[in-house]
């Protein structure tokens, strides 16, 4: 009895920090790099919302997607796609950057609380 | 670019440095054969080119989380491993086997998951050729600081043991381990796999993440400007492991003692 109880525990504990599985409603939006520069250099998102961001990478070389304000960062491999999901986030401007080229490789996601699709 | 280049090395490198030196002052100081070490160098070297070839292919895996669940594996082995390896040093009993084949194992896997990303890095600045003399310049320079700052800890750590500061150094350990094993937290949200909460505060205007003094605090105890709760709890979780082994490993110490009297 103890056993089962003590698994109850467990598993609430499990799925207060496992996510809850809801891509389906989970808004994509998506990025390109290309000539190490990102477009659209400044994207629009939703406030207090979890989005999926899909970043195409078109270069010939690896590039490293990084952002301090929003604790992110991902290796994009040449010609390939990876996603990463952000928020939810508070009104503001989070800026991000290519860490292997971030003198163009730059732009920033504007949350907006009166996001228009 | 050159700029790019030593922040780079420091940030992806300076962590193996740091580790290094904790394993060479307080592990391998008699306790680690000569021979393991030749052993460490060779299937690190496989490793990190290894695992830099399979990167792409890994990251399509899980639907493409499979860097993030990967890391996340490779993060939590090389914890367990140095927990038990470096518990040795409340006991300063000569290393167990076990213990001396699982640092091994940790400092080896650490060195892959870092030392492959800074190769990545590497392979997309030379793919242009005209960048190659900031390159080796960056490389230079990000050594410097690297070697410097590990011979000023490694002093340190040594003055440390020479004046038997033992429960200090293990501190040391459990912060640094701790800050590499909260990477997880932020790998995992990235992902999907956790939920992903709000900073519980924001120190930037003390200290900024992207700062130098970020990126060093950051790799000596995974400090972060704006940590999530589930960081934390990660954090706390960890230290409570390394002051669980403290005193189980004190106590097995006292009935040693007591029985050798």
């Amino acid at each position: 009895m103890t056993k089962l109880i003590r698994l109850r525990f467990m598993f609430a504990i499990f799925c207060l920090f496992v996510s809850h599985n809801s891509q389906a409603q989970t808004k994509e939006f998506y990025l390109t790099l290309e000539n190490h520069v990102f477009t659209p250099s400044e994207l629009k998102i939703p406030a207090n919302k979890k989005v999926k961001l899909i970043i195409f990478n078109k270069d010939k070389v690896a590039e490293e997607f990084d952002s301090f304000d929003l604790n992110r960062e991902k290796v994009l491999f040449p010609k390939r796609k990876s996603t990463i999901f952000i928020g939810p986030l508070k009104p503001g401007n989070y800026e991000y950057f290519g860490e292997y080229y971030p003198n163009s490789a730059r732009g920033v996601i504007i949350v907006e609380v009166n996001y228009v699709n | 670019m050159l700029i790019n280049t030593v922040i780079l090395f420091i940030k992806d490198l300076l962590p193996i440095f740091v580790l290094l030196c904790l394993v060479s002052t307080c592990i391998t100081p008699n306790r680690v054969p000569h021979e393991k070490l030749v052993y460490v160098c060779f299937s690190s070297v496989v490793g990190i080119f290894a695992k830099f070839y399979y990167l792409p292919m890994m990251g399509e895996l899980f639907d493409g989380m499979g860097i993030e669940v990967i890391k996340t594996l490779e993060l939590v082995l090389v914890y367990f491993c140095l927990l038990i390896g470096c518990s040795s040093l409340l006991t300063q009993n000569m290393i167990a086997a076990h213990q001396s084949n699982l640092t091994i194992v940790g400092l080896v896997i650490f060195t892959v998951i870092n030392a492959s990303e800074f190769i990545i890095f590497l392979d997309s600045y030379l793919a242009n050729s005209q960048s190659i003399r900031d390159v080796v310049a960056g490389l230079s320079i990000g050594l410097g600081i690297c070697l410097s700052f590990s011979a000023l800890l490694y002093f340190s750590l040594h003055w440390f043991i020479k004046k038997e500061f033992f429960t200090l150094l293990y501190v040391v350990w459990a912060l640094f381990l701790s800050g590499q094993i909260s990477q997880v937290v932020n790998l995992l949200q990235q992902v999907d796999i956790i939920k992903s909460s709000g900073a519980l505060w924001d120190s930037t205007k003390l200290v900024k993440d992207s700062s130098e003094y970020g990126h060093l605090l950051k790799t000596l105890f995974g400090y972060e400007a704006g940590p999530s709760l589930e960081f934390i709890m990660l954090y706390t979780a960890s230290l409570l492991l390394f002051i669980v082994t403290f005193f189980i490993k004190s106590s097995k110490k006292q009935h040693y003692d007591i029985d050798r009297v």
